[in-house]
């Protein structure tokens, strides 16, 4: 058991490399607006462990060098992670049941990547159960489909890998970051890469209508102060897929499918 | 008030959220929640890219600057479309990127 779950912690970790490449530039411009800042570097670096979200760490950082109030920053760093609770959210009937302490540490390392990444396991499993209670196979705690220790050990990995990455590139970019070439425009990999995200779970249309209209409701309102826009962006598009869905629902002998199934595990 | 302290207070706030709705075994989502929930990641992450690629395509200086930035992001969907895989995306944009930017 420990050897499989050994296994499962290294897939985690395998399937965090991509997003690590991806969010290391972002780390390393982080670090670099942190070294820059009027604060101390220690205190720019301290947003990683203890906000832990590239954005609102940003926010924090820009906000606390220009002077803001305490309050407005707090409430800055807040309204950007607003969209952890959806998160939380999504991922409560799957954390249900486990050891508190896990739970404790598991939503530490909660944040975008490791949602996606988390995510979709979790959702493969539920798929992969769903095939099988159709097809009529005898279902065992650990009879070979898996169970959802596999996926803890899983997000386990990815997520701690995630954070370890993290916290270094906000460490290398304060210390080196200011010498990569700006010509390079790595802060664009970040968007790219959520494109990458995106595209694949396009093929159902309560999905696509959400992400359509996020987009542009959270492109249309990017002078919005506070970085609302995203959040009012992600809310409009929630609303929208679930209105599609409702017209969508299929027939109770339809077969259940997460949104994600299309994604190698 | 002292930036640690800012800080901290601002990172309990975040970790609250994250926290919050998994504390308890007994929350039982509603089912319209739960549809809901399915489709967090790509909405979410459609919001996000969508603010910081319009960010860079308005802070663009001319046309030209901002020409790059779009046609990054169509070589993008294009290859994550054609290979349904979503690292093609930066393999693809990136590329397309700085030469769209050489030739302009």
């Amino acid at each position: 058991m420990r050897l499989q779950q050994g296994r499962d912690v290294a897939a985690g970790m395998r399937s965090m490399l991509p997003w690590l490449v991806a969010v290391a530039p972002f780390g390393l411009i982080i670090g670099v607006t942190a070294g820059q800042a009027s604060l101390p570097s220690a205190v720019g670096w301290f947003t990683g462990p203890a906000i832990y979200g590239g954005s609102a760490q940003i926010a924090a950082i820009q906000l606390l060098d220009s002077g803001a109030a305490a309050a407005t920053v707090i409430a800055t760093v807040l309204v950007i992670n607003l969209r952890l609770v959806l998160y939380s959210a999504a991922l409560a009937r799957y954390w249900r049941g486990t050891p508190l302490w896990w739970r404790l540490l598991a939503a530490y390392l909660l944040i975008d990547p490791s949602f996606v990444v988390g995510i979709r396991r979790y959702e493969h499993h539920r798929w992969v159960l769903a095939a099988a209670r159709q097809g009529g196979q005898r279902l065992t705690p650990d009879g070979g489909l898996g169970d959802l220790r596999s996926s803890h050990a899983f997000y386990s990995g990815a997520a701690v890998l995630l954070w370890v990455g993290w916290l270094t590139a906000l460490g290398v970019g304060a210390v080196v970051g200011a010498s990569v070439p700006e010509g390079l425009r790595l802060e664009l990999l970040m968007p790219l890469y959520l494109v990458g995200q995106v595209v694949p779970s396009l093929r159902q249309r309560a999905t696509r209508r959400a992400v359509v209209v996020s987009s542009v409701v959270a492109g249309a309102c990017i002078a919005a102060p506070l970085n609302l826009g995203i959040v009012v962006g992600i809310t409009a598009g929630l609303a929208a897929g679930y209105l599609t869905s409702l017209k969508d629902r299929p027939g109770p002998t339809a077969t259940p499918a997460p949104s994600t199934q299309e994604h190698p595990l | 008030m002292n930036p640690w302290l800012v800080i901290l207070v601002a990172g309990i706030g975040s970790y609250a959220m994250r926290i919050c709705m998994t504390l308890t075994d007994r929350l039982i989502l509603p089912p319209r929640l739960e549809a809901c929930a399915e489709m967090v990641a790509p909405a979410a992450f459609a919001a996000l890219a969508a603010a910081s690629l319009t960010v860079l395509v308005v802070s663009a200086p001319g046309l030209s600057a901002a020409t790059p930035v779009v046609l990054a992001v169509v070589a993008a969907v294009a290859g994550t479309a054609g290979t349904g895989k979503p690292y093609v995306a930066m393999l693809a944009g990136m590329p397309t990127y700085w030469l769209a930017d050489a030739l302009m």
